[in-house]
């Protein structure tokens, strides 16, 4: 019935992507990697939390991050400015903050003391008449540009960044304006060190091709349906970096006991709030006003993924350790619970999600072996896979020097 | 010695030493440890009083449950961490999943 064109309706929508087979060798190549690093993540804005976890004056949180072989401190001030620094005493560059995070009224380096201010500023010196020339002024701990974003903290190791966090987000910045980010919080926190590379462990978040296989014990019957077998996305959103898709929602779906439990108490990830009206949903979801939507993927370039339900949503980011070794960090929001009802029901949601991720991360080193072995050089894709087409290219583009930002 | 869980719910107390835990970790840890057996016996000793337990429960704020209703909780929270073991795979831990183990829990995400 339908035309082999309505079918490969993606690469029709994006012709500039083509429909060639995409290489091997960015997922296997150090050297690769190496200009990934360089050429991406030293220079683009990256997500590394939200302003909840640091939502009194002297909050911090430490984050170390191999991908750009740093720490960072990052803390709130006295004027309720979001700060990040490199977390580096800037006497003889002793690692400043220990712990992972807490509350401090300011930073004093294990080493010699040496004592620094919410806002960066050096405070104080034992035994400062001991040094030469001396400015404590001129110490203070190095800067890393910091905007905020719905709530989402972003960095720039980029002293002075060609583009603000409201041009890098472009089309996507005022799209979840009213989404109620600020409301929801964490229930879960997951992490793993996968023997992957990260455009790998990316790409399996963004096509629902593998749905019915991998996730033929879990969530396949709700991720597809009789009028749609194979999870073909509802919609899709190219960006010039970033990217977002719909995901079906079998209107079939027919919830197991526990879940039934779950949703009497409060939304699920599978069902949201429940409603069926999608006229009205939560502002910045389901821009097509599918009936059979289940979730927004939204990629945000390069290492973010946000997940967006009715009620829910999820976030993924992920640090390239080595070329074929990469950090995961999930985690699950959702309304802080208001009754032990609304707990228990919750638990649901974060038990199936954990254990539909375990089936993701299942495949992920045997891909990276086979690929390290060299035994084949490129991967088909097929339509339902343009988000990965489109990751590729755009990672492809700035690592060859290809788009205009990098040209200096 | 007070009764270790409220007078309705007292024919879960068998359950209580392998179930009532704390933390999603060793709720995990210990549906991973068990017989298909051991958890097809707690689902469906408790499936038929969630229902009751969870009204019970809501009776009291989150963060003041009496002992014995926190007790009760906590078997609720491993009903739904064995949910998918008895409905989805039909055994305790998906085989072939990845490896456990290497899956961090960190905790306090929040409660």
């Amino acid at each position: 019935m339908k035309s082999f064109s309505l079918q490969q309706r993606w690469a029709n929508k994006y012709p500039e992507l083509g429909t060639e087979p995409i290489p091997v060798e960015p997922n296997i190549s150090p050297e690769y990697f190496e200009r990934e690093r360089e050429r991406i993540f030293k220079r683009t804005w990256l997500n590394i939390g939200r302003v909840e976890e640091i939502s009194e004056a002297g909050d911090y949180f430490v984050k170390d991050l191999a991908t750009l072989k740093t720490s960072l401190l990052v803390v709130r001030g006295r004027d309720g400015i979001v700060r990040a620094f490199h977390n580096v005493c800037r006497h003889r560059g002793n690692k400043l903050a220990r712990s992972c995070g807490g509350g401090t009224r300011g930073f004093i380096c294990g080493f010699h003391g040496w004592t620094y201010d919410l806002a960066g500023n050096l405070v104080r010196v034992p035994d400062e008449e001991q040094f030469f020339n001396f400015e404590k002024s001129a110490y203070g701990l190095t800067p890393v540009a910091t905007e905020v974003w719905e709530g989402f903290i972003f960095i720039n190791l980029v002293a002075d960044p060609a583009e603000t966090l409201r041009e890098f987000i472009g089309e996507l910045f005022d799209q979840f304006l009213g989404y109620p980010f600020s409301k929801l919080r964490p229930i879960v926190n997951y992490s793993a060190v996968v023997g992957v590379n990260w455009k790998i462990f990316m790409e399996i978040f963004q096509e629902c091709y593998h749905v019915p296989n991998i996730h033929r014990s879990s969530v396949a019957e709700i991720g597809t349906g009789k009028d749609n077998p194979f999870g073909h996305l509802l919609s899709t959103r190219l960006f010039r970096r970033h990217r977002s898709a719909s995901v079906y929602y079998n209107p079939e779906h027919q919830p197991t006991a526990a879940e039934s439990l779950a949703f009497r108490y409060g939304p699920t990830i599978l069902q949201g709030t429940g409603t069926d009206d999608f006229t009205e949903p939560l502002p910045g979801i389901n821009p097509d006003r599918s009936s059979k939507w289940g979730f927004d993927i939204n990629v945000i370039f390069p290492n973010f993924i946000l997940d967006l339900a009715n009620g829910s949503y999820w976030t993924q980011t992920f640090w390239p350790i080595a070329v074929d070794r990469t950090l995961w960090e999930v985690k699950l929001y959702m309304d802080p619970p208001k009754n032990p009802g609304e707990r228990i029901g919750q638990e649901f949601s974060k038990v199936l999600m954990r254990d539909a991720f375990r089936e993701d991360l299942s495949q992920l080193e045997n891909i990276q072996a086979n690929m390290n072995s060299g035994t084949f050089t490129h991967t088909p894709l097929s339509d339902q896979e343009i988000l990965v087409r489109h990751a590729y290219k755009v990672v492809d583009d700035l690592v060859e020097a290809r788009l205009s930002e990098i040209e200096e | 010695m007070a009764s270790p869980l409220p007078q309705q719910f007292q024919e879960l107390a068998a359950f209580i030493d392998k179930w009532s835990l704390a933390t999603e970790r060793e709720r995990n840890a210990c549906r991973r440890a068990s017989t298909m057996e051991e958890i097809q016996q707690f689902y469906d000793a408790m499936l038929p009083r969630m229902n009751g337990l969870i009204e019970y429960l809501n009776q009291y704020p989150l963060d003041a449950l009496p002992e014995d209703a926190e007790r009760l909780f906590y078997l609720a929270l491993s009903f739904m961490e064995v949910s998918p073991a008895v409905e989805l795979f039909r055994e305790p831990d998906e085989s072939g999943a990845f490896d456990a183990a290497r899956f961090v829990i960190v905790e306090p995400a929040i409660v």
